[in-house]
């Protein structure tokens, strides 16, 4: 298996760039109540596609 | 070179066609040795030229001991080899002793001072430059078979100093320094530019970035304000459009790496960092530039750290 680059591992939205592995298993409280005040997009429509995200990479 | 017994004529004949090598207008300073104490050299062994891919892994290389250190375009060069060193005689005839040492003088217009401090950080190494020319070659020592290394800099000579503008003038930095003797300019070679696909005439370097200042630390996270030694004291350049991937985070008091969940940049050069999980009250974490691949974003972190309350 290759190895990912740094970059293949991160998930970018607006302004912030996360750690996939951070993502998974994070709850929706324990998102908006991380990122209130920090991401420079809506918390509700980041939270929206970081599920879809989580939920195709499980 | 020195003669021996066995040395006998050069042949004098020349090709009909010579490539010639144009002025200077950068130099790739280099350490001229890396870590395993072999030279930082271009390995010529199957290269077919030098393409993006290849200059960018030089100019941005994630170890400082292999990256090339490419300066702004020099001007008033002056790069000559003092007097030959003789011995005369009474009867006023004389014999060749030794070359004299080439010394190399230029000027980068309009640098700052913050500029200067860079470049005196090469005098604390031992290390070497090429010469990329007008015509885009880029230049350097063919003694070692199949390999193009750095021209060596004579040890401690490189000096550089910050000239202010005046009425008629512009500021400048000068650059100035001695050729090691154990170079031979018979040795002097080049890659052509015929054979550089990617941009190497014109090419910019890192930028150091620093930490200026921090707020916001918590067990869970800290915001720093990154940005270079330019500007003015309450204007320097920001460090802009850095990522996750650009970071290392290290948890210096428990000996073990620290993984980020997130980095956001709130604004122009200002980054909020979240850990993956709380860090403990008084640890103290190093950042520093990423793990590994090359610094795409042309920043060199300088690593700075973070004491959690």
């Amino acid at each position: 298996m290759r190895d990912l680059k740094l970059e293949d591992k991160q998930l970018k939205l607006g302004n912030t760039s996360f750690n996939k592995e951070s993502l998974q298993g994070l709850t929706e409280t324990q998102f908006k109540k991380r990122y209130k005040g920090i991401i420079n997009i809506d918390l509700d429509v980041a939270w929206k596609k970081i599920k879809g995200y989580t939920k195709k990479s499980k | 070179m020195k003669c021996t017994c066995l040395t006998g004529f050069g042949n004098t004949g020349l090709p009909n066609c010579v490539s010639a090598f144009d002025v200077t207008k950068q130099l790739i300073f280099v350490p001229y040795f890396k870590e395993d104490g072999t030279i930082n050299g271009i390995d010529l062994t199957g290269l077919e030229g030098l393409d993006q891919a290849f200059i960018d892994s030089k100019i941005k290389a994630l170890l400082p001991d292999d990256r090339w250190y490419i300066t702004p375009e020099i001007k008033n060069i002056t790069d000559e080899r003092a007097e030959d060193v003789t011995e005369e005689f009474e009867d006023t005839t004389s014999v060749f002793i030794q070359e004299g040492a080439r010394t190399f003088t230029g000027i980068v217009v309009g640098a700052p001072p913050q500029f200067k401090a860079e470049l005196d950080k090469i005098r604390c190494v031992k290390g070497g430059y090429y010469v990329v020319d007008k015509s885009g070659n880029l230049i350097g020592d063919n003694s070692r078979e199949g390999f193009l290394d750095p021209i060596r800099i004579q040890d401690q000579s490189l000096s550089v100093g910050f000239i202010k503008g005046t009425d008629t003038t512009i500021q400048k930095v000068s650059i100035s320094f001695t050729v090691s003797m154990t170079m031979d300019d018979a040795n002097i070679s080049m890659i052509e530019s015929s054979k550089i696909t990617g941009t190497l005439l014109g090419a910019m370097g890192l930028l150091s970035v620093y930490k200026e200042s921090d707020s916001s630390i918590s067990t869970a996270g800290f915001t720093v304000t990154l940005g270079a030694n330019y500007g003015g004291v309450l204007s320097k350049t920001k460090a802009k459009g850095l990522e996750l991937a650009d970071f290392t985070a290290f948890n210096t008091t428990q000996s073990s790496a620290e993984t980020l969940a997130s980095v956001t940049e709130t604004s122009d050069g200002v980054y909020a960092f979240v850990y993956d999980s709380a860090v403990t009250a008084a640890d103290l974490i190093t950042v520093s530039n990423r793990a590994s691949g090359d610094l795409t974003k042309g920043y060199d972190i300088v690593p700075f750290t973070i004491l959690t309350p």
